[in-house]
């Protein structure tokens, strides 16, 4: 019986093994770590501010989800992680701005843009969150809430923009959201662009309907010829389209604005196709008649990406509109001028506060900035981390930095760590314009690689601030140059070949001073997609956003250099082994299951294996949203489909292990994937990272931290991919299985008076952790019993910790410090900061002993110091003797104080007490010599500020902080400033044992047992825990 | 034959927990089955006062602390910091602190609100004869926690009390209790307190290990190391004055 027992359990552990599945518990404590940056901030779709204070905004941001502040800027926290984030419109309430409502999906539809997931609601001031439905419109570009019932909501869904689809139009719902009707709809094709409810009738509304179509290769604004301006005055019911006015024929995208202090005005920015008879309307007559008023630059510029108008609450003849430059009119629309020039350009939203007309909010691309002089000036909020990177780097600086480009935001690198975090001012720019790939060269080490759009590579040398422009150009046996707008550039792992790519290969052997073209036209070369100079319908929009049959993916094997993949914006596969003298295009191996043409968007050649690559295929450009990931062992030859239902979001980048072979991470539109299995099964990671579009990842080899660049929330770190390496099937059999941790580096004090007075409103990017790293998977949730840590050195026990409860990955974190030393009390503010500096524990090896119920499981860690630290062993050693030395006399004194305290204590009572006149006597007088001594060698009674003084405890206290905060050798003045305290001590010491051996052992003669003095043993004194009476 | 009985055990364990994933239990099953598992409402309605002592994590340094709970919701508690003492207290009506660290170097009443927040901290476990009291019980959706799964009871009453408690369904037990801090720096934040380490104290079970989050972020670990019941007490530790 027993046998069989045991020959279940073993059959089970198998079983386990075989039947692994992914899961997110799996990753348990492990965080990514955001680091910005703030100092670009990055695209706004929409504001949304509290009716009565102007103090309280929500920002949506084009892919960094929703933040809100209630103090003007100052704070901005993220309050919709959990849901998607790329944000089209958000409303709130005007009866209760506690209810909020987010439509999702940006309704600015450039090349980049994200998707959306439909509606949420939270009637917590954004704090909780629930969907509502409309999950097809993919992009929302208005909400409206009824002026008196939060229930009644308009939604302009402008719907899918690459394929057509009947999920767009105006949505009414009476319910909150629980139930939707379609109250607009024209067909497929046009969507709602624009919504405007008249407060003073809110049963009045104005409706943008635009027909749109983006391609690939083309964008076509005007479409069938849909669009136009549409009216109801029955809350949606019945629609009439307003045209008296408008030009004949088709129109584009339109702009529509009310103005609430005159329900007759209304504004609108029409598209007409004609320079002359596009831009800003009027009507004065609630919609009947229009007027053109002006057809400036900014009132008719790229309608698809700023057809927004507000209008000054307070002043109907006060009209703003959002274009490449934010714009203002005083007179109803006639004339015209420019907000603050020194503001990003590309403005998307624009809000002006009804209490006050020069108050005024805009988000643009470039972030959110604030003016209180009607739009002369703007101050920048430089806390909103919404960056969009496209691609990201590292080097190997110590610490390393990150590189990357951003939307409109050009190229950019920082430390992933910095004395008190990673500030604004740790980011550098390399070039301007939208930024793409950047790579610091690893052995030239002044130049940094950047690119603007379509192509423009440079050379930027960090020392001289100067960029070298070091594209390739056609010659007489090519076709022009196809670049694409996000154009690849790669790098060798030795730095010594840069590839760089149109719909040729080109190769580097001198960092872009000369090119050799290595490839014939890798793309399908189809001429009827190369019309991007007549792209945009309407409105010509030829930005090289629209370039296509383009090479948009380049990777050299990392294990064999003539190997080199490349992936086209037109879906073929290219593959060389003899670095480019041939090439195989690999598409009529794919399997069945990918649609043809799908965009490639990354490959990945495994480092484990230079027949084996993993690459991920887009095909949302044709209104398929599914996860394409792709996998070949055997050089191109047959491909495996990876992942399935456990994926969400198309595919824009997967990243193979340096060390462990099964960890594959793959990022979609929603966010990261994890497998821990080869790509058999995945599972999101959602700790502390967003579903935000993760466009590239690197793993950096030194430091095995794997680097997010994400399309809306900058830099996310997952630090130390040590732990998931170890979770194996083998592992997830166990109940409790230690894993092993790097080496903790002792931690260089960052000194005193660090960092600047800047006030809020800055953004600080987290640093990674200086803790020891204890690491464990568990096999289910511990509830029941005690569960804790011990940690000892040598047998004695240092540390007890909680332990992490997790099934799965816990990880516990240790500062690689001693408790602070205990004490004596002071009323000197430095001295007791100085004493609350714990020491550093010595580096060796550490033992563990988790304690789980009756069972103990030990592991041990180790604590070193960093090579390459300036402070060497010796030096450190004398230091750390020297901070030792005043730990234990710090302790002493504390001692010595204590005995004073209680004595002096004891004698008071025994003195009120007694009736013998001697024995009085005697207390008082020992009363009064401890007393004494006490304020000799402590310092009390002062403000803790400017009313200090210095005794032999402030003296410690002030010289232990002082060599404490510097790793390096201590001073002479130092250690002779430390003997000398010493010798005092030792002194004081020798005088409380006179006095307790003499006067007080004198008093106790006289006295019964029960009524002596008595004092605790020093060893008893250290090993209580700190003083909370009660107990 | 024990073996057998063993595996027979165990197999009926994992039907059990087959069949209770596919039916979660009711709200009011829930709160019976958790009552049974911590000694039982009637010896909890026996308790008068309690008093712990333990140690409070922050940011990788331990503050010892002693907390004594009482009847009428009163609460007091020591905790010290760096060798000062903070001190913090409630009488039922009033919730008060004193930390002279801080400059507060007398007993100082808190907000309304955060007296409140105070007088929200059931004496008396909720689940107790919950809906005498005024409680309602809610299922809402349960979710992973800490890697195990969980139902979800809401429990609300006619005022500002909103608490959404996660049960283990293996236990029965809560795991995680999810609320929005209503006073603060936490005010408007979900804060969600996960619980373990269920011991007895005196023949009852309480979770002995909390750890507080916001965004998954923690921000204090208790540990409780010692704990008694009906602990005799001056109650004027609990006044302001």
């Amino acid at each position: 019986m027993r046998l069989t027992l045991l020959l279940l359990l073993t059959s089970f552990g198998l079983f386990a093994q075989e039947d692994f599945t992914t899961t997110t518990s799996l990753f348990g404590e492990l965080r990514a770590r955001q680091i910005g940056p703030a100092v670009m901030s990055g695209r706004i779709s929409c504001l949304a501010v509290h009716p009565t204070d102007a103090a309280t905004v929500y920002i949506g941001a084009a892919g960094g989800g929703v933040w809100k502040t209630s103090s003007a800027g100052a704070n901005l926290a993220p309050i919709f992680d959990e849901y998607t984030q790329s944000i089209g419109a958000i409303a709130l309430a005007p009866s209760d701005p506690d209810i909020v409502y987010v439509g999702t999906g940006e309704p600015w539809p450039r090349n980049s843009v994200s998707v959306g997931t439909g509606m949420y609601r939270s009637v917590d001031g954004g704090n909780r969150w629930e969907s509502l439905g409309l999950e097809g419109t993919e992009r929302i570009a208005a909400v409206a809430v009824h002026p008196g019932n939060p229930d009644i909501v308009y939604v302009a869904a402008l719907g899918p923009l690459w394929s057509s689809g009947e999920e767009r139009g105006v949505f009414k719902t009476t319910d909150g959201g629980k139930s939707w009707v379609k109250v607009l709809y024209l067909d497929e094709n046009t969507g709602a662009a624009n919504l405007s409810l008249d407060p003073n009738n809110p049963e009045v509304l104005y409706a943008a309907m635009w027909s749109f179509r983006r391609t690939p290769y083309s964008f076509d604004s005007g479409l069938n010829g849909k669009s136009g301006l549409y009216k109801s005055a029955d809350g949606g019911e019945n629609w009439t389209e307003l045209r008296n006015g408008f030009p004949e024929g088709k129109l584009g995208r339109i702009g529509v604005a009310i103005a609430p202090s005159n329900s007759d005005t209304v504004y609108a920015s029409v598209e007409t196709g004609n320079t002359s008879t596009s831009g800003m309307y009027l009507s004065g007559d609630a919609g009947a008649t229009w007027t053109h008023r002006s057809s400036a630059l900014n009132t008719r510029i790229r309608p698809f990406y700023f057809s927004e108008l507000t209008v000054d609450p307070s002043d109907a003849s006060i009209v703003a509109k959002c274009g490449r430059e934010g714009i203002i009119s005083r007179d109803a629309g006639n004339r015209w001028s420019n907000f603050d020039g020194f503001v990003h350009s590309d403005f998307h939203a624009i809000w002006i506060d009804p209490a006050d007309g020069k108050h005024i909010l805009v988000g643009t691309d470039g972030g959110v900035y604030e003016s209180r002089d009607r739009g002369n000036t703007f101050k920048m909020w430089m806390n909103l981390p919404v960056s969009q990177f496209y691609h990201v780097s590292v080097d190997n600086a110590k610490p390393y930095r990150v590189y990357g480009g951003l939307q409109d935001n050009g190229s950019w690198f920082a430390p992933n760590r910095s004395s008190g975090g990673i500030s604004n001012a740790d980011w550098e720019k390399t070039y301007g314009g939208d930024g793409f790939y950047s790579f610091r060269h690893p052995t030239k080490d002044n130049y940094v690689f950047s690119e603007f759009q379509g192509g423009n590579l440079v050379r930027y040398d960090t020392e001289t601030g100067v960029a070298k422009n070091i594209a390739p150009y056609a010659t007489a046996d090519t076709d022009p140059l196809r670049f694409n707008w996000n154009t690849p550039i790669h790098l060798s792992q030795d730095g010594k070949r840069t590839y760089f790519a149109s719909q040729y290969l080109f190769l580097s052997n001198d960092e872009g001073d000369s090119w050799e073209r290595i490839s014939p036209d890798l793309t399908t070369n189809d001429k009827s997609k190369q019309q991007q100079a007549t792209s945009g319908g309407l409105t010509i929009d030829n930005s090289t956003a629209e370039n296509y049959t383009t090479i948009y993916a380049v990777a050299e094997s990392p294990i064999d250099n003539n190997t080199i993949w490349v992936g086209t914006d037109d879906g073929n596969l290219q593959v060389t082994t003899d670095a480019g003298k041939s090439w195989t295009k690999l598409n009529d191996n794919f399997p069945a299951d990918l649609p043809k043409g799908a965009w490639i968007t990354f490959v990945e050649p495994s480092p484990h294996d230079a027949g084996t690559a993993f690459v991920t295929f887009d095909d949302h450009r044709t209104g398929n949203m599914d996860t394409y990931l792709y996998k070949t062992a055997d050089g191109g030859k047959t491909w495996t489909r990876l992942g399935g239902e456990d994926l969400d979001g198309y595919a824009l980048s997967v990243r193979q292990d340096l060390v462990n072979p099964n960890l594959v991470f793959l990022g979609t539109e929603f966010g990261l994937y994890l497998s821990l299995d080869g790509g058999s099964s995945w599972a999101p990671f959602r700790n502390n990272l967003p579903m935000v579009g993760i466009r590239d990842m690197v793993i950096h080899p030194r430091e095995s931290d794997l680097v997010l660049g994400t399309h809306g929330r900058g830099v996310i770190i997952i630090d130390d991919l040590e732990a998931l390496r170890q979770i194996t099937p083998e592992i997830t059999t166990q109940k409790i299985a230690f894993l092993k941790s790097r080496p903790a580096f002792l931690p260089d004090p960052s000194g005193f008076g660090n960092g600047n007075f800047g006030g809020s409103g800055n953004y600080v990017g987290s640093n990674p952790t200086t803790s020891a790293e204890i690491m464990y998977y568990a096999g289910s949730r511990h509830t029941f019993g005690k569960m804790y840590i011990e940690v000892y050195k040598d047998g004695e026990k240092i540390r007890e910790l909680p332990a992490g409860k997790s099934k799965g990955l816990n990880i516990i974190r240790m500062p690689t410090t001693l408790e602070r030393p205990k004490a004596a009390p002071s009323d000197n503010r430095n001295a007791l900061i100085g004493g609350s500096q714990p020491p550093q524990l010595a580096p060796g090896t550490y033992q563990v002993k988790l304690v789980k119920g009756k069972d103990t499981y030990e592991t041990e860690f180790t604590i070193t110091t960093d090579p390459t630290s300036p402070y060497t062993a010796a030096d450190r050693a004398v230091q750390r003797k020297a901070v030792m030395k005043l730990f234990d006399d710090t302790e002493e004194l504390a001692y010595i104080y204590e005995v004073l305290d209680q004595v002096q204590q004891q004698a008071s009572s025994i003195k009120q007490k007694s009736t013998k006149k001697r024995i009085t006597e005697m207390a008082s007088s020992i009363k009064d010599m401890a007393g004494k001594e006490k304020s000799r060698l402590a310092f009390k009674g002062g403000d803790f500020y400017v009313n200090e003084g210095s005794m032999l405890r402030e003296e410690m206290g002030n010289l232990y902080f002082s060599v404490s905060s510097f790793p390096g050798r201590p001073s002479d003045s130092q250690l002779q400033e430390a003997e000398r305290i010493h010798r005092e001590l030792v002194a004081a010491r020798s005088k409380l044992d006179f006095f307790l051996a003499n006067d007080v052992a004198k008093l106790n003669d006289k006295l019964g047992e029960e009524e002596q003095i008595t004092w605790p043993a020093k060893e008893a004194f250290l090993a209580a825990e700190e003083d909370v009476s009660g107990m | 034959m024990r073996q057998l009985s063993v595996l027979f055990g165990l197999i009926l364990c994992f039907t059990f927990n087959l069949n209770a994933q596919k039916t979660a239990p009711s709200p009011d099953e829930i709160a019976t089955a958790y009552l049974e598992a911590i000694g039982g409402a009637e010896a909890w309605k026996e308790v008068k006062s309690m008093r712990f002592s333990g140690k409070a994590n922050m940011q990788g340094q331990d503050f010892p602390f002693v907390m004594t709970r009482a009847e009428g919701n009163k609460f007091y508690q020591e905790v010290s910091i760096m060798g000062s003492k903070m001190e913090q207290g409630f009488n039922g009506e009033t919730a008060w602190m004193l930390f002279p660290m801080q400059g507060i170097n007398e007993k100082t009443a808190m907000s309304e609100e955060e007296s409140k927040e105070f007088q929200e901290e059931e004496f008396l476990d909720v689940f107790i004869g919950y809906a005498d009291r005024g409680f309602k019980l809610e299922a809402v959706d349960g979710k992973e926690i800490e890697g195990t799964p969980t139902y979800g009871v809401r429990v609300t009453n006619e005022g500002s009390y909103d608490k959404t408690y996660y049960f283990e369904t293996e236990n029965l037990v809560p795991i995680m209790i999810s609320s929005v801090g209503k006073s603060g720096q936490t005010k408007g934040m979900t804060v969600e307190m996960y619980m373990s380490d269920y011991q007895e104290v005196d023949g009852l079970m309480m979770p002995m290990f909390m750890d507080m989050k916001i965004n998954g972020n923690s921000f204090q670990k208790l540990t409780m190391t010692k704990g008694e019941m009906n602990v005799e007490i001056d109650d004027a530790i609990f006044e302001l004055k």
